[in-house]
């Protein structure tokens, strides 16, 4: 049997290194998402349908069956929310903008919400009456409204990344643009090279008012809050912004493609 | 009026004997008339034939013609040569000493990479819509 430890050894160190190649599970994670949703919509059905046989009938068998499907109804709607914040933070994984201190800003944030969940599920398994059941499911409405801000905030922080990553690429581009065309100064006509410090001062104009809409965001990402409709209206003025800042960025790749040219050819 | 004979039938209870019949006969002599025409074959006036002929040959006479100008080939139109001056011919870009180092080639392949990341990036992805849940249940605590 000692003959065969090394061997094992080997073996067990070969399975552990040969990693398969890492893929993006956020899709799979959206996938569950909405299937947890699905499962959600035809709960709230099937206990809409029992609860008005329950009004309609008061008989014990009714009630009995409401109380059932109020049971699986709350646990779902926990559930789907669970799921959305586990697709959240897939993102957050795949995100290669987010510093570590931002990246565990918004998880502990998901981490907090998560439990609350978990926290009313198992209370909805507990439920021995109606009255019970709306006990349990106004805990969850007195946190919906927290629970809908950390979604929002996740999201613009997750886009906020991808904008600060590009960002950094841009600058490093023009860093590099910088670096050869003081290397060029020496080889090409006085005109080209006024034209190249032009093209330069138009990507330092961009960086600038690419720079100013990060901070516009980062200072309006905290408020996110009020109910649903106020915090889908401050979204969408982020939103806005961060098209913008998403332009500006457009528009200083394209100056930097010029300049690409302009130092391609003599 | 007039009275003629008329033999009995054998099987009469008197056969052999004649019996006289008054006939009412017209003594006027009756004058025979041509025997009426069939109403289908009623012939049609000849000049409405030829009228008719003749149109049927001039439809075929266009029908042939259209036939063959179908068949016929385009004449080519021959281009007339519009007088142009001669286009500048592209100027030959001689690539810079910098073109071939490797902090150009990288720069390059940097902006490629920013402007394609750029155009895959999308803030308003539709997965970032989160779920509205039913907080309504009608029931009353």
């Amino acid at each position: 049997m000692r003959r065969f430890l090394p061997l094992v050894i080997l073996l067990v160190a070969g399975i552990s290194l040969w990693r398969t190649p890492v893929q993006a599970s956020s899709p799979q994670a959206y996938q569950d998402f909405n299937y947890q949703f699905d499962q959600y919509r035809q709960k709230l059905s099937d206990f809409q349908a029992a609860y008005t046989q329950y009004k309609q009938f008061n008989s014990l068998t009714a009630q009995q069956d409401a109380l059932d499907k109020v049971k699986a109804l709350l646990a779902q709607r926990n559930m789907v929310a669970k799921t959305y914040f586990l697709f959240l933070n897939e993102k957050l994984n795949e995100n290669p903008g987010l510093g570590s201190a931002d990246t565990a800003g918004y998880r502990t944030a998901i981490t907090n919400q998560i439990g609350l969940l978990d926290q009313n599920t198992v209370q909805s398994q507990t439920i021995g009456t109606l009255a019970d059941a709306a006990t349990v499911s106004t805990a969850f409405i007195k946190n919906y409204n927290a629970m809908q801000a950390a979604y929002r905030q996740t999201i613009v922080g997750i886009n906020l990344g991808y904008l600060q990553y590009f960002g950094s690429k841009f600058d490093a581009a023009a860093a590099s643009a910088q670096t050869l065309i003081a290397a060029s100064r020496g080889d090409s006509s006085p005109e080209k090279q006024a034209t190249m410090d032009r093209w330069m001062l138009n990507l330092s104009n961009q960086h600038s008012l690419f720079t100013e809409k990060i901070v516009l965001i980062q200072k309006a990402l905290p408020g996110i809050k009020g109910d649903v409709q106020e915090q889908d209206r401050q979204l969408a003025t982020i939103q806005k912004t961060m098209l913008a800042a998403r332009q500006d960025l457009i528009e200083g790749a394209s100056y930097l493609g010029e300049l690409q040219d302009a130092l391609h050819y003599e | 009026m007039n009275d003629i004979n008329v033999p009995i039938a054998p099987n009469s209870p008197d056969p052999g004997s004649t019996a006289t019949v008054t006939a009412d006969i017209a003594s006027d002599p009756v004058t025979p008339t041509a025997p009426a025409a069939p109403q289908g074959k009623r012939r049609l006036p000849n000049h409405i034939l030829v009228v008719a002929g003749i149109f049927l040959m001039a439809i075929l006479i266009t029908a042939v013609f259209y036939v063959r100008s179908l068949q016929q080939t385009p004449i080519a139109v021959t281009p007339t040569p519009i007088e142009a001056p001669p286009p500048t011919p592209t100027p030959i870009r001689t690539p810079s000493r910098l073109a071939s180092t490797s902090a150009f080639m990288s720069f390059q392949s940097a902006v490629s990479s920013l402007s394609a990341g750029l155009q895959i990036l999308n803030i308003n992805d539709p997965s970032f819509t989160p779920p509205i849940l039913n907080t309504d249940l009608g029931l009353s605590p």
